[in-house]
């Protein structure tokens, strides 16, 4: 009886978050669909006619250009990806195998970039791009990007190839395998997961950074700052509810799959199992 | 197979020398356990034969070869180690394999030679399993017969056999004495557990403190301990030690005295006033009535404690200061009060107090 209890009562509490949770954001995917007119009815949440329901709103946003706005999205987020692997992997590697001096406070020294606002840096980060010539570019943004997104990958796979237990290297050694044998053969593989995870994290980063991306650029906008300027900031808010409703639509979905998928991974990346 | 030889080699790391002057020289086909507590730095050893690590100073010979500077993948050893390290991300049979295809060998040799030590060690049926489906005693075995299949120079083993429970480690155990006589394998085998290395070795070496304490035979290790160290970590239970005055030809600890037999005297003869350690095993230590023969002395003790195995008995008793634990096969009749000793001189060890050395 007292377990029985104890599980309802952890069930309620799971109940709670998770409604708390999904509750709006079902409402807002459900309102990009719905007719301007039946939305502003009052007494009305959800109607319950077909008739309320449109695509008008999503082929709104797609003729002001949501969907170029969507691929440079892409673009910049796959850039991100990429230098960040680049750039994020060998350092973690450095960080999660080998013990040196001063390694925790190098760690500390990445992680403290983020303590910086963006805002506070934003605009000397334009001055600094228009002088080299990548304001207004996929290029320049994903820099800035990537510089936001680079800690957090670097302190991550440092955590992966940390938890790659040393014997699984070693005995690779010692069976004969070079160092980049052993590298290819063991560590990559088994940091793989991780690593991709993390990459994901990278990305995720980037699609959802708003700020940098309505500063560094003009006509270059990706999603986020498009959204903003188009419905949000650019007209004082007076877009319709379910113009703003369909472009959280095309923000959070993505977010959302990505998210589902590197969920079993960041467990493991944050440390929390060991 | 290689005979394998350390000279002089020394190891630290910072201000702690993990090895410290190590000489060994392991024969061909012969299988030595390096014996000693946590720490002491036998699995150090073990990392540099492999080629793990690299001797502050010394030098590694595999047969008359210097391996010192050969690095670990170029040396042909092959390693067991504590954690088993079987990669995780491959079947059994990729795991055994693996090494092989390095190796340069063809296809078909592969497939026979995994065959072949899968079949030995009974594993066939867990070929095409992943690691993670294996229980405790399964990993050990693929482990052991990676190494195996590897052909190679020297057989490492470190503590195979730890993370095993009580009953698996037993059985282990007895699997590989047996595959090492077949395959006549040189062996070097790393060990806290004393039995262990009874059991295994052809040779023991015990190790404390990064130095080895005494090599040789189990038989040599049990029966001739070079010190109070090696006398105090081999047997179950331990031998009794206890410190002793040596006077008027005598042995004397409190209430107990041992008078000095004739081929004793000479040895004990320079250390006349001196207290020296005094050990005897406790399976040496006879209670009850016992005819008088030459060489026994005959003490009464007070008995303070039975332990009960079953088949024998571990009875604590006590004379005067001392407290001896005598090992009685069966079970005695007096369970507590007075009881007879019986110590035949010939079995007692005698050792420096200061250096710890044997005296005899």
């Amino acid at each position: 009886m007292r377990i029985f209890i104890k599980s309802l009562l952890s069930y309620l509490i799971a109940l709670t978050i998770v409604t708390w949770i999904l509750a709006p954001l079902f409402l807002s995917l459900l309102s990009a669909f719905i007719r301007i007119e039946y939305y502003y009815r009052s007494f009305t949440i959800i109607p319950l006619s077909l008739q309320a329901y449109t695509l008008d709103n999503v082929k709104l946003l797609l003729t002001l250009g949501a969907h170029s706005a969507l691929v440079r999205s892409l673009q910049v987020g796959v850039l991100v990806v990429m230098l960040c692997v680049i750039l994020g992997v060998p350092a973690g590697y450095a960080l999660g195998r080998f013990v040196f001096r001063g390694r925790d406070s190098i760690k500390l020294f990445v992680l403290s970039f983020r303590l910086i606002p963006v805002a506070l840096i934003a605009v000397p980060i334009a001055k600094v791009l228009l002088t080299i010539g990548l304001y207004d570019s996929i290029v320049g943004l994903a820099l800035v990007h990537t510089a936001l997104a680079l800690p957090f990958v670097i302190l991550i796979t440092a955590n992966v190839f940390a938890s790659i237990p040393r014997d699984l290297e070693e005995v690779g050694f010692v069976f004969g395998m070079s160092r980049l044998q052993v590298f290819l053969r063991i560590t990559a593989p088994l940091a793989l997961p991780g690593i991709t995870a993390s990459a994901l994290f990278a990305f995720l980063i980037s699609w959802n950074e708003v700020f940098a991306a309505s500063v560094l650029t003009l006509t270059e906008r990706t999603l986020p700052a498009f959204v903003i300027t188009a419905f949000g900031g650019g007209t004082r808010g007076v877009a319709p509810d379910p113009f703003k409703f369909a472009s959280i639509l095309f923000l959070v979905l993505p977010a959302i799959l990505i998210m589902a998928y590197i969920r079993k991974y960041l467990v493991v990346m944050w440390g929390t199992t060991r | 197979m290689v005979s394998v030889t350390l000279e002089r080699v020394t190891k630290s790391y910072g201000d702690v020398v993990a090895v410290k002057d190590v000489s060994i020289k392991v024969e061909r086909g012969e299988l030595l356990v390096i014996l000693g507590p946590s720490g002491c730095g036998k699995t150090t050893t073990l990392r540099i034969i492999a080629g793990l690590e690299r001797p502050d100073s010394g030098r590694v010979f595999f047969d008359e070869v210097d391996v010192t500077e050969v690095p670990a993948n170029k040396r042909g050893v092959a390693m067991v180690f504590q954690s088993y390290a079987i990669w995780p991300h491959m079947i059994v049979y990729d795991n055994i394999a693996l090494p092989l295809r390095l190796k340069g060998l063809r296809d078909d040799e592969i497939k026979r030679r995994v065959r072949e030590v899968a079949e030995m060690l009974k594993i066939e049926h867990l070929l095409s399993r992943y690691p993670h489906q294996l229980s405790g005693g399964e990993r050990q075995r693929v482990a052991v017969a990676r190494a195996i299949a590897f052909n190679p120079k020297v057989l490492l083993m470190d503590e195979p056999l730890s993370n095993l429970d009580a009953l698996l480690r037993l059985h282990a155990r007895a699997e590989i004495k047996k595959l090492q006589r077949k395959l006549n394998m040189t062996t070097i085998y790393v060990t806290h557990d004393q039995i262990e290395a009874m059991v295994l070795a052809d040779r023991i070496a015990v190790m404390n403190r990064g130095v080895i304490q005494q090599i040789g035979s189990p038989d040599e290790v049990y029966n001739k301990p070079a010190n109070i160290f090696v006398a105090e970590f081999i047997g179950t239970p331990p031998m009794n030690l206890f410190k002793a005055k040596v006077e008027d030809n005598a042995l004397i600890a409190g209430d107990l005295k041992i008078q000095i037999p004739q081929h004793l005297s000479k040895a004990l003869g320079n250390l006349w006033g001196k207290t020296v350690a005094v050990g005897i095993r406790p399976e040496h230590v006879h209670l009850g009535e016992k005819p008088i023969e030459p060489d026994l002395v005959q003490l009464k003790g007070v008995v303070e404690l039975v332990e009960n195995l079953g088949s024998e008995e571990i009875i604590h008793v006590r004379i005067g200061d001392i407290l001896l634990k005598a090992k009685h096969s069966g079970k005695l009749s007096t369970k507590e009060g007075l009881v007879k000793i019986n110590i035949n001189i010939r079995n007692l060890h005698i050792f420096d107090l200061e250096e710890g050395t044997r005296i005899t």
